[in-house]
């Protein structure tokens, strides 16, 4: 039984609405948002011109708040290969309504992410080097093959299920639109027609990359954390490095999705669609991954922990007492144990309560990441004191650009695409056993 | 002699004997250490390696026996400087030998010494050789499995190459058939899941 | 999920061959694609564990010598001479300590101290992990650093694990004019944004000068050793390498790490390096 008429059609309405109308805080947020962004434009160039000095890394402590960034915003973007790809071929047919904004947010936070690439580069000018003679020994090469790989995986996954949505947009949005967006929406739509051949290709093509997009994403995030893995360094050299990080990101990517997903429907007044199911499952989602990540820290700290080499000592002293002992801890009680028992007990586990776990989640795990990078450096690896790390306005800029281009560029996205996928919404109706009761 | 040239002479006949005395004992002291002769041959073997043999005879003729004799080869090497290659005790006959295996090739200095001891007096010897260098160069060795790191390499190139030939045949292939005109072979009202019209 | 398979708009015999024309067509190109990659970018692997050869600039017979470094602790004082002397010879900031005197503690309570440049491994770390192929091993079996190439991405300095290596923060300090070209063999002046380290001056090593730090030591208690004559010097002696290897009970630093350094260290009575 095909979606009702109605439903359809309002399904629509919610779907365009933002696209048509931005509201009367869009140019506001725009302009707010793109001050941090202009601001970091600023300091990079000052960086560019002082040269890295001008941040607070030093021949001790040389990876910092830009590695951080890196490792945290492509984190981010696990989101999205969990919740349109693993839950796409698990058949949860709840999660129809949130796929567009989970695959735009893995979008926008790994290019975000690989931004900071270039950031953190001492010769961003020399990048012809990486791509003329490339040292295919280092994992380096790998991790820039991998996000590559990644980010058009990405692209192509969000860019499928857009094609019908697009065809649906240009078409209802004809006349309310200016010309720029009608052409681009016409463009991008590629002549769909809902042929049962286009149908069956997209379906093939979608579920395709579906299934190849798990095996990127997990060795996008094991290759970023084999950079520090493959050193001999006390704190970095552990086995576990590689799953260890991807159950970060994918833990730290639930609670972006779920940031954003409750932000646009607030903002845009989607609760027709995306309702308590939706924020309940992905709560229990980010629940799971929690204990899982716990589980690693226990595991990574307990392994180095027990035979306690001298390195190890002196690493533990300042990561657990000393330097950093108060965002260690802060980290196990803020990004761990609160969020979980914020989802695990019934009476927080409501949109409020899930929106702050997933708060604290994202920015305890900014805080975690950066413990795993920074105190290894510290310990020194002859003789002398430990190392410090105190990043500086530049760093801090540069950081918050980061930051608030992920809202700006989500707000901008949804000002030309749809919001909600109808296609994918009004297939999963028309099976009654898929249908979907927010 | 007068009574006021007494003293002055008495002076001058100690400082007389007093050198004399010293004349002798230096002169006693030299003769008593007879003098060495230190010959050194170097004879250059098929295998490259050169014997050094240092003879010691005395210069009254008598052979110097039961010494150690040290061996030197005189390198350049940023400064010229002596190395010590070996030592030998002289035998019966006053000969002490060492194999030296020279490291490099051409003209090479060699010298012997032989730091004598209360009896004898040291002596020095030396040569001028035309060597051969018997040794090969170094080279490090490589190391347990150690094309680890480049097949990984490698194979991470396989891998990525492999998957970007996936992702274009998607892209490719949803391209082609959603842009293509409707077949014509398509049957009429077949049972869409849903029109987007 | 709707999947639409009631209808077949071919004829299923012309689709089935059609479709396996397809397959063999992409499998083929992925295949050739494949092979002519891997067999293309096999030479790029070099930098791997293998030394690469010659690079295209330097002088000097490089290929005659395999030189070491020998430190002889018993003899050092730490003035810190080495570390000014090296300084100065390559226009570097005070941060830039390419050999840096480390003060350690005997095991019977006696401070003694411990100079250490770059340790010159024959299986470099930081080799390996050069994402641009800067660092390469000369024939000599110095490690190099071709600043023209280094992106800056300090992940060679993640690697190494004796902390040898510098970054130039910032504008490194000028060198005065006709200092001859700046090559990785004689990297001067520094650049900024890149990475910089010892090179044991085998500018003028193959030049037959001393490294600017043995020249210094008045101690003579640095060494620059040569494996191909077997000989070794600090200025004021020269030995005969293995020998003086062998006789002082040689040890190398972190040994354990399998990086087969060239740096070696003579301990006093009762002084240790590995912990």
């Amino acid at each position: 039984m095909a979606m009702a008429e109605q439903d359809s059609r309002s399904l629509r309405a919610m779907a365009l609405a933002p696209l048509l109308r931005g509201g009367r805080w869009f140019w506001p947020a725009v302009g707010l948002l793109s001050l941090p962004v202009l601001g970091a434009l600023g300091a990079w160039g000052y960086q560019l011109t002082h040269g890295l000095r001008v941040t607070g890394l030093r021949d001790q402590v040389f990876w910092g708040v830009y590695i951080t960034n890196l490792i945290t915003f492509i984190g981010f973007s696990y989101g999205g290969a969990l919740v349109s790809a693993i839950l796409r071929l698990t058949g949860a047919a709840w999660r129809a309504p949130i796929t567009r904004l989970s695959e735009a947010t893995a979008l926008i936070t790994l290019v975000v992410g690989a931004l900071f690439i270039f950031v953190d580069l001492g010769r961003p000018d020399r990048l012809w080097e990486f791509i003329a003679h490339p040292n295919l020994s280092s994992p380096l090469v790998w991790d820039a093959l991998a996000v590559t790989t990644y980010l058009v995986a990405t692209m192509i996954f969000l860019y499928l299920p857009l094609i019908p949505d697009l065809a649906v947009a240009a078409r209802e949005t004809d006349g309310r639109v200016g010309p720029l967006r009608r052409w681009v929406l016409r463009l991008l739509s590629l002549g769909w027609q809902g042929r049962p051949d286009q149908q069956r290709v997209l379906e093939w093509g979608t579920t395709t990359m579906a299934i190849l997009i798990i095996p990127i994403a997990v060795t996008v995030h094991s290759v970023l954390s084999w950079a520090f893995a493959l050193t001999t360094r006390e704190g970095w050299h552990s086995t576990v490095f590689g799953p260890y990080f991807v159950i970060a990101a994918l833990f730290s990517g639930v609670a972006t999705v779920i940031l954003v997903v409750l932000f646009f429907r607030w903002a845009y007044g989607l609760q027709r669609h995306i309702g308590a199911q939706q924020i309940r499952n992905l709560g229990m989602i980010l629940l799971t991954l929690g204990v899982t990540y716990l589980y690693f820290t226990f595991d990574e700290l307990l392994t180095e922990g027990y035979p306690m080499v001298m390195k190890t000592a002196e690493l533990f002293r300042v990561l657990l007492f000393g330097q950093y002992g108060l965002q260690f801890w802060a980290f196990v009680i803020g990004g761990g144990l609160i969020p979980v028992l914020l989802v695990a007990l019934p009476w927080t586990r409501n949109a409020k309560g899930i929106g702050i776990a997933s708060g604290l989640v994202v920015a305890f795990m900014w805080l975690k990441r950066f413990l795993i990078i920074v105190p290894p450096q510290s310990v020194p690896l002859i003789a002398g004191p430990m190392g410090t790390y105190h990043p500086t306005w530049v760093e801090i800029t540069i950081t918050a650009g980061g930051i608030a281009a992920v809202p700006l560029l989500l707000i901008l996205f949804f000002r030309l695409f749809p919001i909600l996928a109808i296609h994918e919404m009004e297939e999963m109706e028309s099976e009654p056993a898929t249908q979907v009761h927010p | 002699m007068s009574s006021r040239q007494r003293p002055w002479l008495l002076v001058m006949a100690l400082l007389v004997a007093g050198i004399l005395a010293l004349a002798a004992e230096t002169a006693f002291a030299a003769d008593n250490r007879p003098a060495v002769n230190l010959t050194l041959t170097g004879q250059a073997q098929s295998d490259g390696g050169v014997v050094l043999e240092a003879k010691a005879l005395k210069a009254t003729g008598g052979v110097v026996s039961n010494q150690n004799i040290d061996f030197f080869v005189v390198a350049d090497f940023f400064m010229e400087g002596p190395v010590l290659i070996g030592s030998g005790t002289t035998d019966g006959r006053g000969v002490a030998s060492t194999t030296y295996r020279p490291t490099w090739s051409g003209n090479t200095k060699f010298s012997a010494s032989y730091s004598g001891d209360g009896a004898l007096a040291p002596a020095k010897g030396s040569v001028e050789l035309s060597v051969r260098s018997t040794t090969a160069d170094y080279h490090p060795a490589p190391r347990d499995l150690s094309q680890l790191r480049q097949t990984a390499g490698r194979a991470a190139i396989m891998v990525a190459l492999a998957v970007w030939a996936l992702l274009l045949t998607v892209i490719g292939r949803v391209f082609w058939i959603v842009r293509r005109p409707a077949p014509a072979e398509l049957p009429q009202g077949t049972p869409a899941s849903s029109e987007s019209r | 999920m709707a999947r639409d398979t009631t209808s077949t708009p071919e004829p299923a015999g012309k689709l089935s061959r059609r479709r396996l024309l397809q397959m063999m067509g992409m499998l083929g190109v992925t295949g050739a694609a494949a092979v002519s990659g891997v067999a293309a970018l096999s030479r790029l692997t070099e930098a791997g564990d293998n030394p690469v050869p010659a690079h295209p600039g330097s002088s000097g017979e490089a290929g005659a010598h395999q030189w070491v470094f020998i430190m002889d602790l018993r003899n050092c004082d730490g003035c810190e001479q080495c570390t000014a002397a090296c300084q100065k010879m390559h226009y570097l900031n005070k941060d830039q300590t390419w050999i840096k005197v480390f003060k350690l503690t005997s095991a019977a309570g006696q401070d003694f101290f411990m100079p250490r440049s770059c340790m010159q491994c024959e299986v470099a770390p930081c080799v390996s992990v050069c994402p641009v192929g800067a660092s390469f091993k000369s024939p000599d079996g110095i490690t190099l650093i071709d600043s023209d190439k280094c992106i800056g991405c300090r992940m060679c300095m993640a690697a190494c694990p004796y902390g040898a290596r510098y970054f130039n923060w910032t504008e490194p300090p000028k060198a005065p004019a006709g200092m001859g070209p700046r090559r990785p063999e004689y990297p001067v002046p520094q650049q900024k944004g890149t990475v910089g380290k010892c090179v044991m001056c085998v500018h003028n090593l193959r030049y037959g000068k001393l490294p600017g730090c043995v020249e210094a030591c008045h101690m003579g208690a640095l060494y620059v050793g040569d494996r191909n004559t077997d000989l070794a010097t600090n200025g004021q002696v020269v030995v005969k390498l293995s020998e003086f290897l062998k006789a002082h009970d040689a040890t190398r630093f972190k040994e354990e790490l399998n990086t087969r350094p060239r740096v070696y260290y003579i301990l006093g009575h009762g002084q240790s390096i590995n912990f």
